[in-house]
């Protein structure tokens, strides 16, 4: 009985063999259950041991696996294989980013952005622990809950045309967990996280693509926290023209 | 020779390693702090726990009862000096998580809100949807962003410890980027790498569960734990091994089997399906075995049933769990429910560490789930874990801490250089130099199949000596193992390499310890020995290291006011 | 050893025709085309009220009749209806309302603002032209 086969091209590039990606191609025994990550994992192990990439929970929850397949940003432990027409299937690494080799892509543009933003519970006055939690209604908790679901993956950055033509752009994941802390109840720094996500390349870099949002494996609307950042922005500017002192 | 120098050096970015680190810069601001991880350290397991964390916040909650369901829960195995003091450092540690910004759900008073859970005889379960760990993660990681003396080493892979002189030194690591091999001294080292359940074929554990940390303090000296200890969680999805939370049962799922009946009034009539996860495993395997399970291609399983929780509960309390199924098995827990079986989970055993973390070798300590206090003893109630990283890793960070303040940096001289020199060695001409050999990847799915036959929910003397006699021989193969990526750059085939290698080393102690252990105990069921045994093993098995097998000796329980009875539920 | 830093810079730009790739970036790349016929109807408007200003409203209307005139219009209404299409989807995408368990849709907030502008569209021209 011949077994059912998929075709896995895979764009590779190990830095000190190949002057330029090429693009490999793997066959691998299909399962209609399968994700890419359950054939690429089937390609290093019984194939090609030299076949690079990230991954590590396979459920979609730490933000690993990000790569572009046919030509989409994924989570490849998200993306089966089922989903595609016919059974070849193109992976590539996450466009807008370096790659260091094969789908690895370099990451330290977003981690220096993520400090940027000062990702904390910013208060004038902390409470002791003793006197117990801070109160939060469901309300208020839904008011950011949704934007502090990132995990992280970037593919908000590869579906981000703007971040493509400018790396400057403080981009989505990172204006969006600004605003997750903005919008918080218990934070208490506006002040301080204002100047960042308002200057040139923060907020206002945003034309409204919306891609971000279509591709983010959580949900978490990261085109929605941005164009709320910038209503924030405008009425806090707004507020300060007309209460220069005070009224915040 | 390119070095690096610290005053604590972190090996793990998960909730334990992140704790640590904040818990000794605030202790003393003036120290120099590392955290060294092979991932990101958002990417760190701690991500993946669904349930929730347990603590005393609330009127109808005590301390003692706390601790008597732990004790309890753990078979009592647990040293009851650690439970008491993690029962008390609970609510700190969670109201100090919420006051760094953890999204936890809330109550109509904007408390906390809390859900049952397994072996706990109130709510005590704070919880974050369904997705605790991964808010704790991030909301730790981001903090620890705050604070500038807290420099992070990501994607290095820490391949052993410099010991000089019975005293840690640091650790050597490979800056997976660029494949070179660096000693990063330290005054004391911090071991966070979580368990080991990728030694396993069935497992929630993500691909970086490989017990590097354990292997590492092992080889240095330091005993594992209790190994023979593992445990096996009751709703995992076939396949997979995807976890499904504890909490879809806390919040009232039901278990089923074949003919739709609630079998654990069979097993655990008092708690159901809240029982202790041990009891409930082999609950589940029993109805399997007695045929009286569903047949899937994956193997058997039983049922999940959620369909009488409603829209709303399900929603607003479980819906990653919702997401989950309908992906993976495509099936919507609001309308039919998720079929599951038992597979591994957590490590109850581990590095030998007292109750501030200290291995007892100077220098080093250890927490989380790759330390063994223990406070889980022979089986580990749901929810108490991330709350363990919580306190045993703020404990062991103001530990190191103190130690790190008194002493004067470590010089770089030639111990260290030495030492590092023979670790070049050791990985770069055994493992990239052979032109032939075996795929390292078959010696895992060998060892990972093994540990899955032979030391599993139910193990007898044959079978762990099976285990014992294949894990030697998969360590001899090893030798001759090959990796095919050449290249110094992200090199991630050397690295699973050299998780093998610990794995195999890590993996050797659980049979070997299991087989001494003629008892049943928590997680721990013999065929052979079926009941518990508090005469002749109310003690902690302890592997140590040789050139042979490992040598297993033990070490007494802490008793200090719960005297072993009998654990019925 | 390696350093990959050496190494010369790969990564995947974005190439002149990106935007062809997929239907979203293409409809943000027509919807960002259309600003350009609103603004230059707009200019064009401008003009034809400053010839009413500098002469009278027959030199406006006049000019209104110029079939170039009529024939740019006709393109500039179908662009700026296309324009205001994606504003009000956008509106609801941005501000999505909360009702009950659930949030408005982003093409619900399209409806409801087409349904307005006809409205409004339809008095304002009774205002302006058939009273």
């Amino acid at each position: 009985m011949s077994q059912d086969i998929a075709t896995i091209r895979v764009t590779r590039y190990r830095p000190e063999k190949d002057s330029k990606p090429f693009v490999q191609e793997y066959k691998v025994p299909y399962r209609r259950d399968m994700v890419v990550l359950d054939a690429l994992n089937y390609i290093k192990s019984q194939i090609d041991g030299s076949l690079t990439y990230r991954w590590s929970c396979r459920m979609g929850v730490c933000g690993s696996c990000g790569a572009s397949v046919d030509g989409k940003p994924k989570l490849t432990c998200e993306s089966f294989l089922h989903e595609f027409k016919g059974r070849t299937i193109t992976v590539e690494p996450m466009p807008n980013f370096p790659v260091i080799k094969d789908l690895v892509v370099d990451m330290e543009d977003f981690m220096e952005k993520l400090v940027k933003i000062k990702p904390w519970i910013i208060r004038e006055k902390e409470s002791p622990v003793e006197e117990g939690e801070y109160k939060q209604s469901a309300k208020e908790l839904e008011r950011y809950s949704q934007f502090s679901s990132c995990i992280n993956c970037m593919l908000c950055y590869a579906a981000c045309p703007i971040y493509g033509l400018n790396e400057k752009f403080l981009g989505p994941a990172a204006t969006a967990l600004a605003y997750r802390y903005i919008d918080d109840s218990r934070d208490q720094g506006k002040d301080v996280r204002f100047p960042i996500v308002h200057e040139m390349e923060g907020a206002w870099e945003c034309t409204l693509v919306g891609e971000c949002s279509v591709v983010c494996p959580k949900g978490v609307d990261p085109m929605l926290a941005i164009q709320r950042t910038k209503i924030l922005g405008a009425t806090n500017a707004v507020k300060s023209l007309l209460m220069p002192r005070g009224g915040r | 020779m390119e070095h690096h120098s610290h005053d604590i050096v972190i090996i793990g970015g998960g909730a334990a390693g992140l704790r640590a680190a904040i818990a000794a810069v605030e202790l003393d601001p003036k120290l120099d702090v590392a955290v060294v991880s092979k991932v990101y350290p958002m990417r760190s397991h701690t991500v993946s726990a669904e349930g929730g964390m347990a603590a005393v916040l609330r009127d109808y909650d005590n301390f003692d009862s706390h601790a008597f369901d732990t004790i309890k829960g753990s078979d009592f195995l647990a040293d009851q000096d650690s439970v008491e003091f993690f029962v008390k450092e609970a609510p700190r540690e969670a109201i100090q998580l919420e006051h760094w910004g953890c999204p936890f759900s809330r109550d109509p008073d904007g408390r906390i809100s809390s859900r049952a859970f397994g072996g706990m005889t109130v709510k005590r379960t704070l919880f974050a949807t369904d997705k605790i760990g991964f808010h704790l993660l991030h909301t730790l990681f981001q903090t620890s962003l705050k604070y500038e003396n807290i420099h992070r080493y990501d994607e290095w892979f820490v391949t052993s410890l410099l010991v000089d002189n019975g005293r840690v030194e640091g650790v050597t690591a490979i800056e997976i980027r660029t494949g070179e091999l660096v000693p990063i001294l330290g005054k004391a080292v911090i071991i966070a790498t979580g368990g080991c359940g990728r030694i396993f074929q069935f497992t929630t554990n993500g691909w970086i569960k490989t017990g590097d940390g354990m292997a590492i303090a092992y080889r240095a000296g330091v005993p594992l734990k209790d190994m023979e200890m593992v445990q096996y969680h009751p709703t995992l999805l076939p396949n997979t091994g995807i976890l499904i939370t504890e909490a879809a049962r806390g919040e009232g799922g039901y278990l089923l089997n074949k003919d739709g009946e609630r079998f654990l009034k069979k097993y655990v009539p008092n708690k159901m399906e809240l029982g202790p996860r041990d009891i409930l495993s082999r609950a589940e395997m029993s109805e399997i075995n007695a045929g009286r399970g569903f047949e899937g291609p994956y193997g058997s399983y039983v049922h999940l049933d959620l369909t009488h929780l409603g829209k709303i509960t399900i929603e607003d309390k479980l819906p990653f769990v919702k997401e989950l199924a309908e992906r993976y098995v495509g099936i919507d827990p609001e309308h039919e429910p998720i079929p599951v079986r038992p597979g591994q989970h957590y490590m109850m055993g581990g590095v030998h560490t007292d109750l501030h973390g200290f291995t007892g070798m100077p220098g080093l300590y250890a927490a989380g789930e790759v330390a063994c206090v223990t406070m889980n003893g022979a089986n580990r109630l749901g929810s108490n874990s991330l709350t363990e990283c919580l306190v045993f890793g703020a404990e062991a960070g103001k530990a190191a801490a103190q130690y790190a303040s008194k002493l004067a940096s470590p010089s770089f001289g030639n111990p260290v250089d030495g030492e590092t020199m023979m670790e070049e060695k050791r990985i770069f001409d055994r493992l990239l130099k052979h032109e032939q050999g075996e795929r390292v990847s078959t010696i895992r799915t060998e060892m990972q199949n093994g540990m899955e036959k032979y030391v599993g929910i139910y193990r007898d003397e044959n079978g762990l000596r099976e285990a014992c006699k294949l894990i030697g021989s998969l360590k001899a193969r090893l030798t001759n193992g090959i990796v095919e990526d050449q290249d110094h750059v992200y090199n991630t085939e050397l690295v699973s390499a050299l998780e093998l290698d610990f794995m195999l080393d890590v993996a050797e102690t659980i049979p070997y310890s299991a087989i001494l252990r003629h008892e049943s105990r928590g997680a721990h069921y013999r065929t052979d020995f079926t009941k518990r045994d508090d005469v002749n093993f109310l003690k902690h098995s302890m592997a140590h290291k040789t050139s042979g097998p490992p040598r297993i000796d033990y070490s007494p329980v802490t008793i200090t006011r719960w005297k072993p009875e009998e654990r019925v539920y | 050893m390696g350093d990959t830093k050496q190494y010369p810079e790969i990564r995947k730009r974005l190439t002149p025709g990106w935007w062809t790739h997929n239907r979203r970036y293409a409809n943000y790349m027509v919807r960002e085309w259309t600003s350009l016929f609103v603004a230059l109807y707009s200019l064009l408007i401008i003009y034809g009220l400053s010839l009413w200003f500098n002469g009278s409203e027959t030199d406006f209307l006049n000019f209104l009749k110029n079939p170039a005139i009529i024939g740019f219009s006709i393109v500039a209404l179908f662009f700026t209806m296309y324009h205001a299409v994606t504003w009000f989807y956008l509106l609801g995408a941005v501000a999505p309302v909360k009702i009950g368990r659930s949030h408005t849709k982003p093409w619900q907030a399209l409806i409801l603002n087409l349904v307005l502008l006809v409205i409004i569209s339809y008095v304002a021209i009774w205002i302006a032209i058939l009273r």
